[in-house]
This record gives structure tokens, C-alpha cells and sequence, in this order.
């Protein structure tokens, strides 16, 4: 499952062996062909007779189906996790911490940089207004990535608490750029890899916890995975898209590059947030022709989000 | 732990609920019956291209450019990220090779 195959390979093997209207397995065989050039297997067709079967059923494949689509995308946060969260439990087991400590702050922070932090703030001086303040500051950027997930996260029901929940940037990365197939549910899709991501980091926590610093091979620059994560989804979000999109991504790696170099690596994160809001406002005339999509997304529940609808889009007007 | 039990627990809690709030924000100001500003709706679809470039620059920002390696482990796995990730678009694959090369200069070059 790992060799080989590109996500949209993968979802396509999603779709069979898995009940979905008539109408939908037509159009989503067609896109799904021309993407990937992968030939429809016919048991979908077969399979489709099991739809009616009350709605019990449908929801536990739609569950499932959307756990294979899903589950591929975070292997690579797996490892990146399972590392990044035994360093941060080890680092709290050297500073006189039982497991249960790490394993409760990975659960309900889950925000990895700041849990870092937190570490310093519960060896210091009591002071749980400074500690709420500085959280604020260290995570700005999930305001971000909540005004970017406001449609998506549309309609999801009792998913969406948990959702905004377990946005940490990893996940934020996945479900804001995933080519989520027509037929695969979308809030079962973003809720599992917001779950199996969350799930990577608290056993990653809870074990560097446990076990200490026995680790049994040489893991220095593992952590690397997530920078190769977000480069590859960069990577491939210009890859699939226009020049508009390029101008977007431009913005904002350039504006963080310059706060990068102004402030420095602990305080450009702000700054380069209001560069990027600034850069915006000021750009809109010539980067909103992205409304179209918008408004077709919106018209149209099937589709995940506006970026995405974008880019399948434009995949089969080259089809 | 200098702090008791409590007052760790009390700080954390304040960790929760400040980062919560970073989380939750977005939607509580634009909940989901109502239509939010276009501006907001405008931002929604072009922020998600600009924060992964950020989250590339936040995942690189502590590369040592003048001191040390002088970043060409970073340089050089990302060169071969990218290269791969043209080649054959095959995302696992690309990681893999960047985290590889990556790992193998750290530990046995530099």
C-alpha cells in the first residue's frame, strides 16, 4: 500500500467494493479514470445493488471507505509523530515527569510546538495568565486555518467540535489540500485524519514517556519528515494549479521569509501573518477571480472545498 | 516540578484553552447558519496556498545558514524532495527520499 501508489491511486481503490448511487460511480469513475489512468474495476458496478440496505450499513462503508482514502496521506505523519512525540515525552520523563503527563498534554493541547513550550512554563514560576497569553501568540496561525476550513467544515454535524479540534498543522495540511474523491464522505475523510493523526502523537508521547531514551537506532534527523510533508504538499499544490494560486503561495512564503529574517525564527510567525493579510487586502482585485469556485463549491454539497473544487476542476478541463 | 499538582494542572488548562481558542475562533465569529463577508470567503480560498508556503518556511526556519552545516543537508534533501516529487509524483516516495538523504548526511557527514 505504501510503494507505488499516489494518493489519487489510492482513493481510486477506495471507490470499489463500496455502495454509491448510480449517478455518482458514473462521474466519479470517468474523473477518476482520466486523472490516474487507472481502469474502473467492475465490482463497483456490482456492489452498487448493497445501497439500499438501510442506512446503518451505509454509513459504517462510507466510515470505512473513507478510512482507506484517508489513511495513506498521514504514513508520513505517522513517523513524524511516533518521533517528534517520543522526543517531546523523553524531554518530559528527563525533567522529572511521570508518562501520565505527556500522554494528558499531547491529548487535549495537541498543538506540538506549544506542548514544548509548556514544558518550560510548568518548571517556572506559577503564572496561568502569561501561560493562556503565550498560547495564544504560539498558535495565531490556527486563525487561519480556521477561516480557510469555514466551508469545508460545513454541514459536518457533530464531526465538526472535533475537527476544529484536532487542526493541528499537519492535519490543517492534509484535509485543506486532499483531493477528496466525489465519492468518499468528506466529514469522514477530515475526521480521520484529524483522528489517526491525533492518535500517532499521543502514543508517540505516551511511549517516549514510558521508555525514556532507549531508543533501539540512530533517529537523528527524523524530524525532517514533517519539512519534506509540507514541501511535497507545497509541491504539489503548484504543480495543480494556475498562476493565481502560484501568486498565493508566493505571498506566503515570501512574506514569512522576510519576518524570517527581520525577527528571527522565534517571532516571525505574527508578523509574517499580517504581511500576508496585508498583501492580500491590498491583491484582491487581481487573486479574487478565485470566486468562481467559491460559489461553485457552495452550490454544490459534493464538493469538499473551494480548493479543492478548483483543482479538479481544472484536472479535467486538461483531461 | 516546582509548581504542585494543581498549579501544573491549572496551567495547562490555560495552555487548553488559549489554544482552543486559536482553533475555535474562526468559527464561533462566522458560525455556520450564517453566509460570512465575502473578504472573509476570499481569504478562506487563498490562505490555504500561502500557509503551507509558511509552514515550509516555519519547518526550515531553524536551519543554520552561517554557522555549523551551513544548511546543505536541509538544501540538499530538498533538492531531491523535489527532483523525485517531479519525476514520479508520488508523494510517500518523495518524503521518503528527502527524510533518507536528509538523515544520512546529518548522521554520517556533518
Amino acid at each position: 500500500m505504501v510503494t507505488g501508489q499516489s494518493p489519487i491511486d489510492q482513493s481510486g481503490h477506495a471507490l470499489t467494493g463500496n455502495p454509491i448511487p448510480d449517478s455518482t460511480i458514473h462521474n466519479a469513475d470517468r474523473r477518476i479514470a482520466a486523472d490516474t489512468h487507472t481502469i474502473p474495476d467492475p465490482s463497483s458496478v456490482a456492489d452498487d445493488g448493497r445501497s439500499g440496505r438501510g442506512s446503518v450499513q451505509q454509513t459504517h462503508s462510507a466510515c470505512w471507505a473513507a478510512l482507506k482514502a484517508a489513511f495513506p496521506l498521514t504514513i508520513p505523519i505517522c513517523l513524524g509523530f511516533l518521533f517528534l512525540g517520543a522526543s517531546y515525552g523523553i524531554l518530559m520523563g528527563t525533567k522529572g515527569f511521570s508518562f501520565i503527563w505527556p500522554m494528558c498534554m499531547s491529548a487535549f493541547i495537541f498543538a506540538g510546538s506549544m506542548e514544548f513550550v509548556t514544558v518550560n512554563l510548568l518548571l517556572s514560576a506559577f503564572n496561568p495568565i502569561a501561560a493562556f497569553l503565550l498560547a495564544l501568540m504560539v498558535n495565531a496561525r490556527h486563525l487561519f486555518y480556521g477561516l480557510s476550513m469555514l466551508k469545508s467544515f460545513k454541514g459536518l454535524g457533530w464531526k465538526r467540535p472535533y475537527l476544529i479540534f484536532g487542526m493541528c498543522d499537519e492535519t490543517f495540511a492534509i484535509n485543506s489540500t486532499a483531493k477528496i474523491p466525489k465519492d468518499i464522505d468528506r466529514g469522514w475523510f477530515y475526521w480521520w485524519v484529524t483522528a489517526c493523526n491525533q492518535s500517532y502523537w499521543v502514543a508517540g508521547a505516551t511511549v517516549g514517556g514510558l521508555i525514556g531514551s532507549h531508543l533501539p537506532f540512530n533517529t537523528e534527523g527524523l524530524e525532517f519528515v514533517l519539512t519534506a510533508l509540507f514541501l511535497v504538499i507545497f509541491l504539489d499544490q503548484w504543480l495543480s494549479n494556475a498562476h493565481r494560486e502560484h501568486l498565493a503561495a508566493m505571498i506566503g512564503v515570501l512574506s514569512s521569509l522576510a519576518c524570517l529574517v527581520i525577527f528571527g525564527a522565534d517571532d516571525f510567525m505574527i508578523p509574517s501573518m499580517a504581511v500576508m493579510l496585508v498583501a492580500f487586502i491590498v491583491l484582491r482585485p487581481h487573486l479574487d477571480i478565485l470566486k468562481p469556485n467559491t460559489e461553485s463549491a457552495a452550490n454544490d454539497d459534493a464538493v469538499s472545498s473551494s480548493s479543492n473544487s478548483g483543482i479538479e476542476h481544472e484536472k479535467e478541463m486538461k483531461a | 516540578m516546582t509548581m504542585t499538582i494543581w498549579q501544573g494542572v491549572i496551567t495547562i488548562v490555560a495552555v487548553v484553552i488559549g489554544t482552543m481558542l486559536t482553533r475555535f475562533l474562526p468559527f464561533i465569529v462566522f458560525p455556520e447558519s450564517k453566509q460570512p463577508p465575502r473578504i472573509v470567503e476570499y481569504l478562506g480560498a487563498v490562505l490555504p496556498y500561502a500557509m503551507t508556503g509558511l509552514l515550509v518556511v516555519y519547518a526550515l526556519r531553524n536551519t543554520p545558514i552561517t554557522t555549523g552545516s551551513h544548511g546543505v543537508p536541509e538544501l540538499a534533501a530538498c533538492v531531491v524532495l523535489v527532483a523525485l516529487h517531479y519525476w514520479k509524483r508520488n508523494m510517500l516516495l518523495s518524503i521518503a527520499g528527502g527524510t533518507i538523504v536528509y538523515m544520512l548526511l546529518v548522521q554520517l557527514v556533518f
